[in-house]
């Protein structure tokens, strides 16, 4: 029987008869692998090349955080300015700083109570029996997800804001309102909410297929050797998704430092900027508004750099612990 | 989606029992965890339903019960019932033809994604394969650094899609991310497979074709679901790079009508053209949903097929 | 909308906010005008004033700015203009689009009989209004320009670099219309000059304005709720107006005054005699901001926040104040643009008990009319990009010239109503009314490329001409203009809205007493220090530049 965990290390050098084989039989082979070396990099070239296309070349344009960047001019006619567009890392900007402090904050609250959500989920639903009840379950649950921010914050405001339909229940019946939109204190989990309840379901997706990988004999193996469901999930599945887990983390981080743009900006009126502002936003605010594109252009290869930084350490993190991670030396 | 119980075994002749029985190794579970269980699903569901239910009741429902609910949404169309926003919406011409657009382009667009990224998460997953690891730290910085607005447009124009439906496709055909999961999934596949392929002297693309991929069918459905959903909800392309009002997509038109009412503020004069009604607004946004809802539960079965136990052992 | 590629892809790289809402961005930029610039003396010659005889209106309008007013739709419908303006050529446009989008001259007659009177195939670009300034710098940079650009609107324009840019990429139009070079295209000349101050830079005129009315804002009030409340519509003093909006509100029965809390700032502000915008004298400018008038806006909102007169969630700017006073849930809908009369009153003909009325404002206790913020006067301004070819300028022209044909011609008739029977059908009175296909097919945003100036007409109800016409004759005497309309400052077009909104946030925060109010006066000063006092210096700079030399 096939064990499936994510420690592949062990697996991943190609096993010793392999290359006698091969060393048996140089002549005939080299060629059919050189070409079909060639053939791997051409299935993935149009993606490659798609990639680079639409991707990277419009990369380059960061160049304009070193410039003082108008529309009217072409890239190549505005100003250097520098590092004066950076300035914003260094001058103590209270505004900036406010902002990343929050970033922070609320990416931590995301990665610690978002992410294990959709999994928790997926397991449950995984553990129901009866097929078509996890099916239509799933597909309720995942609903949320096709609403525009624009259509999920009205929403928000409908059911919770303060003349909203929980309020004007409670009003009608004598009790006093709860103020949850436009208090600044709750903005943070109101918008982590917000997020969970937009995204959870549609985030048991990804899971799910990874647990239908499962091989099923396994299960029926340690049930009959005496193991009790939790065990089972224990030892079988949750080791089976592991890789999946520690990789979907990893490029969590990369992204650490976008918490949300639309979502936010939306409903950074009631709550005043001080509770509500993040990275994206302030740069939206001070740097698109103002016409201060090179600005924004810096702020978006700092995130970038950030999450790379965070990355790379992740993945060193997670080969020390035996993981495959992201990507292997 | 898959369970336990319906996952193929073997040669697919073997099927355990589907639809509510649970195989004989699974002990029924103790109430608490029952009732737990129970408790956490039905509180999820209800949050989802309640605000979703609103949603169509306002869409059915006339000014007048709207009015009488405080010019907000409602929980029930009451004894206005109509179908008139959808007729209104429909009829127009505007919002039929965008969402034939956009069915052509997430169509198009999904198989098209799915190929490229299926034939990239394949090169990258091969041990060993040329040029493999740089252009995995190529698909990585895509994923951590993005491209502004106006370099994106100016490439864009350069490539000679502006005001082409290519335009939504070309630009997003790759996402970063979905490389890298779908890689995730092809490097678990076992390596028997890949090592008796070699010894049988397979080539790599017999390989993609006739191995890698019908065992992937899990992850290809999801990913395919993923890019189906973002050309499907895409606006934002379309938005910049579109010019004419009749190749607009379906979420754009959708975007006109409903965020516009939100964001004129006061101080604006944009009294003069009649804004969309609620029921309108809600009316558009259930048609904006359907065509996916309709999707989902063909791709669940694909979620099922693609355990790959039978082909190690057979 | 949220897809992770989607939303990743907004702002890391920089210049490009994902599915940006324009939202306080547009028109919380406090003050100013679009004109003067970075040159020496702003001596552009505005075009003649040569008002159009061919339709006489019931009520006539006045110089000071109040809009002529019509009853019915007139009956004879003149041509204003003799020939097509064009001869088959292509001509582009961009504007913004505030409601859906409507068929393509393929599947629209109204369009396609647009092109036909026009003589050219009118190309439209069109684009949400929430995301006019994010595509706005895309065209832009792109240089992709259309043949006739709308500016994003606003006051002032929210475009940084405004002069750089016309000079850069925009066609200087004083040849063809500065002083009596207008009566070329005698339905521009139609405009009164003070919708042009706002046009010129550089010393030279650079678009054609979309005219909008001296009132500006109507404050909206729902007449009948006032009636059922007992509450007189025209409270006369502070105090008076306080128990009118108690009298006006019971949470229970979700019923307030106010839904917004710009509007009672808007009204008390006119009460308690703040400027409109900043106060000139001497050539030197002062903002409402650091006013003493200001700071006793700022403690009667507190009160009025305090007493419970304002619906909840009137500190989202997204809150949906139309829908809201449509349905009797708010009773006045302060400072809200004039156009909107014929809207709401198309929005509520299916409920009679729908009265819709207009509040005037007195001041807080001398029992006379407050002063009236009178508007900027436009809309936007639509730029024409270069041309190799000076015909196709002139070929722009005659087009706007053709757009903007005065109310009641044949032209105008066209350009809002179709084709009778089709897009419209004439009712008893001669008045037009749009059929369901008109309403889809009209909703064309030529009228932001360029357009007549205003006229009160509310068809099917004459006498609403007699309410606004009474209104403004009201109000408009007592108006003070904004004295930097004309005027440039880059601060202002630039900087300004995000430190308008950072301030005001806080402001907000202190009516809603999460601040002290003491911390007012640190407030004021960071917002001078951020773009005041810049402000102050570039727009009183611009004043002198533009002196006495003769802008009208």
């Amino acid at each position: 029987m096939v064990r499936f965990n994510s420690t592949r290390e062990k697996t991943a050098e190609a096993p010793p008869k392999t290359v006698t084989r091969a060393q048996a039989a140089p002549a005939a082979r080299r060629p059919r692998i050189t070409r079909d070396r060639l053939l791997l990099v051409a299935l993935g070239l149009p993606g490659a090349l798609a990639l680079v296309g639409f991707h990277y070349v419009p990369l380059l344009g960061n160049v304009i955080a070193w410039k003082d960047y108008q529309p009217y001019l072409t890239i190549g006619e505005s100003d250097w300015v520098g590092w004066a567009n950076f300035s914003f890392l260094w001058d103590g900007n209270p505004e900036f700083l406010n902002a990343l402090w929050n970033t922070v904050i609320l990416t931590i609250i995301q990665t610690v109570l978002v992410f294990p959500i959709p999994l928790a989920l997926a397991l449950i639903l995984n553990s129901l029996a009866g097929e078509r009840l996890k099916r239509t379950l799933q597909s309720v649950l995942y609903l949320p997800h096709f609403l525009s921010w624009v259509i999920v914050v009205a929403l928000f405001q409908q059911m919770l804001g303060n003349a909203g339909m929980l309020n004007t229940f409670l009003v009608q019946n004598d009790l006093s309102i709860v103020h949850i939109i436009g208090a600044p204190e709750l903005f943070k989990a109101l918008v982590t909410s917000q997020v969970i309840w937009k995204d959870a379901g549609w985030g048991t997706i990804i899971f799910l297929a990874a647990i239908s990988r499962i091989d099923q004999e396994q299960y029926e193996a340690a049930a009959v050797d005496g193991a009790n469901a939790r065990q089972r999930l224990w030892y079988i599945t949750l080791p089976a998704m592991k890789g999946l887990i520690i990789l979907l983390l990893i490029l969590r981080l990369g992204s650490s430092l976008s918490v949300g743009f639309e979502q936010i900006l939306l409903q950074q009126g009631p709550v005043g900027l001080q509770a509500s502002e993040v990275l994206d936003t302030w740069v939206y605010n001070n740097g698109i508004l103002g016409g201060d594109w090179g600005t924004s252009a810096a702020a978006g290869l700092v995130k970038g750099i950030v999450g790379l930084l965070l990355v790379i350490g992740a993945n060193k993190l997670a080969h020390a612990f035996g993981e495959r991670g992201v990507y292997q030396k | 989606m898959t369970t336990l119980e319906n996952a193929t075994i073997g040669d697919d002749t073997v099927r355990p029992t589907r639809d509510g029985k649970r195989p004989p190794w699974m002990e029924k579970p103790g109430p608490i965890t029952q009732t737990l269980k129970f408790i956490v699903l039905a509180v999820a569901v209800a949050l989802v339903i309640v605000p979703f239910w609103s949603v169509i009741a306002t869409s059915l429902a006339d000014q007048q019960t709207i009015n009488d609910a405080g010019g907000g949404m409602v929980m029930w169309p009451g004894s206005g019932l109509n179908f008139d926003s959808y007729v209104a919406v429909l009829s127009g011409g505007v919002v039929t033809r965008a969402v034939l657009i956009s069915i052509g382009v997430t169509l198009v667009g999904t198989v098209l994604s799915l190929a490229a990224t299926a034939g990239l998460a394949y090169w990258l997953s091969r041990p060993g394969a040329l040029w493999s690891k740089p252009v995995l730290m190529l698909v990585l910085g895509a994923v951590l650094f993005s491209p502004g607005l106006i370099p994106s447009y100016l490439v864009v124009k350069e490539f000679n899609l502006l005001d082409s439906l290519w335009s939504l496709i070309l630009p997003v055909l790759i996402n970063a991310f979905n490389v890298i999961v779908m890689r995730a999934f092809f490097q678990e596949l076992p390596k028997e497979l890949f090592e008796s392929a070699a010894i049988d002297g397979v080539g790599a693309a017999t390989v993609l074709f006739r191995i890698v991929l019908p065992l992937s069918k899990a992850v290809l459905a999801v990913i395919g679901l993923f890019y189906a959903v973002a050309y499907w909800n895409a606006f934002f392309n379309a938005l910049l790079y579109i010019q004419s009002s009749e190749k607009w997509p379906m979420a754009l038109v959708l975007r006109t009508y409903v965020v516009n009412q939100t964001t004129i503020g006061a101080d604006q004069a944009a009294g003069e053209i009649l804004p969309p009604q609620l029921p309108l607004q809600m009316a558009i946004l259930v048609i904006a949903i359907v065509p996916i809802l309709l999707v989902y539960p063909f791709l669940q079965r694909h979620f099922a097929k693609g355990v790959m136990i039978g082909a190690v052992k057979g | 909308m949220s897809h992770s590629a989607f939303s990743r892809r907004s702002l890391i790289g920089g210049a490009g906010g994902a599915a940006a809402l324009a939202m306080a961005g547009c028109s919380s930029g406090g003050s100013g005008g679009g004109g003067g610039g970075e040159s020496e003396e702003n001596t552009a010659v505005l075009p003649s004033y040569i008002p159009y005889t061919g339709v006489q209106p019931d009520l006539p309008g006045t110089e000071e700015g109040v809009d002529p007013a019509f009853y019915n739709f007139p009956a004879e419908n003149p041509a204003s203009v003799s020939e097509a303006p064009g001869n088959g050529e292509t001509l582009t446009g961009m504007a913004n689009i505030y409601y859906a989008v409507p068929p393509g001259p393929g599947s629209n007659t109204y369009w396609a009989g647009l092109n036909e009177r026009l003589g050219v195939d009118l190309q439209l670009q069109m684009v949400s209004n929430a995301d006019y300034l994010q595509k706005f710098p895309t065209v832009i940079a792109g240089n992709d320009l259309p043949d006739m650009l709308q500016v994003p609107n606003g006051f002032p324009p929210p475009v940084p670099n405004m002069p750089q840019l016309l000079e850069k990429r925009f066609t200087d139009l004083s040849e063809h219309l500065s002083g009596d070079a207008v009566k070329d295209y005698p339905n521009l000349a139609n405009i009164p000059t003070r919708h042009w101050l706002n046009t010129v830079y550089n010393s030279g005129i650079y678009g054609i304005p979309i005219p909008r009315g001296a009132i500006g804002n109507y404050h909206f009030i729902r007449k009948d709720l006032f009636d059922a409340a007992g509450v007189s519509t025209e409270p006369k003093s502070y105090e008076e107006f306080v128990d009118a909006t108690m009298a006006l509100t019971d949470p229970k029965s979700r019923k307030w005054a106010f839904s917004l809390i710009n509007q009672p700032r808007q009204m008390l502000g006119r009460m308690n005699g703040e400027p409109n915008f900043w106060d000139e004298e001497g050539g030197k400018l002062t903002h409402t901001y650091e006013t003493e008038q200001f700071k006793q806006t700022v403690t009667d909102l507190i009160a009025m926040w305090k007493s419970g007169v304002m619906h909840p969630d009137s500190f989202n700017p997204a809150q949906p104040f139309k829908q809201l006073f449509n349905a009797g849930t708010v009773a006045i809908n302060a400072a809200d643009g004039y156009p909107g009369w014929i809207q709401y009153q198309l929005d509520n003909a299916n409920n009679p008990g729908f009265e819709l009325g207009l509040m005037p404002v007195y001041t807080r206790d001398s029992g006379e009319l407050a002063d009236w913020n009178l508007g900027s006067g436009f809309f936007s301004i639509t730029l024409l990009k270069q041309q190799e070819d000076p015909e196709k300028i002139k070929l722009a022209l005659r087009v706007l010239n053709w757009l903007a044909a005065p109310f009641g011609t044949e032209e105008y008739k066209y350009r809002l109503y179709g084709d009778e029977g089709v897009d419209h059908t004439m009712d008893p009175d001669g008045n037009p009314v749009l059929t369901e296909t008109g309403t889809a097919n009209t909703v064309l945003p030529i009228r932001y490329l360029a357009d007549s100036p205003y006229n009160i007409y509310v068809p099917g109800r004459p006498d609403d001409a007699d309410v606004q016409h009474d209104y403004q004759s009201l109000e408009v005497p007592t108006g003070i203009p904004n004295p930097v309309v004309g005027l440039y400052s880059q601060t202002a077009s630039s900087d300004n809205a995000t430190a308008d909104k950072t301030f005001l946030d806080s402001v907000w925060d202190i009516v809603q007493e999460r601040r002290q109010f003491t911390e007012l006066e640190t407030l004021i000063t960071t917002w001078k220090n951020a773009v005041g006092d810049k402000m102050r210096t570039e727009y009183q700079d611009a004043l002198q530049k533009a002196g006495s030399t003769a802008t009208s």
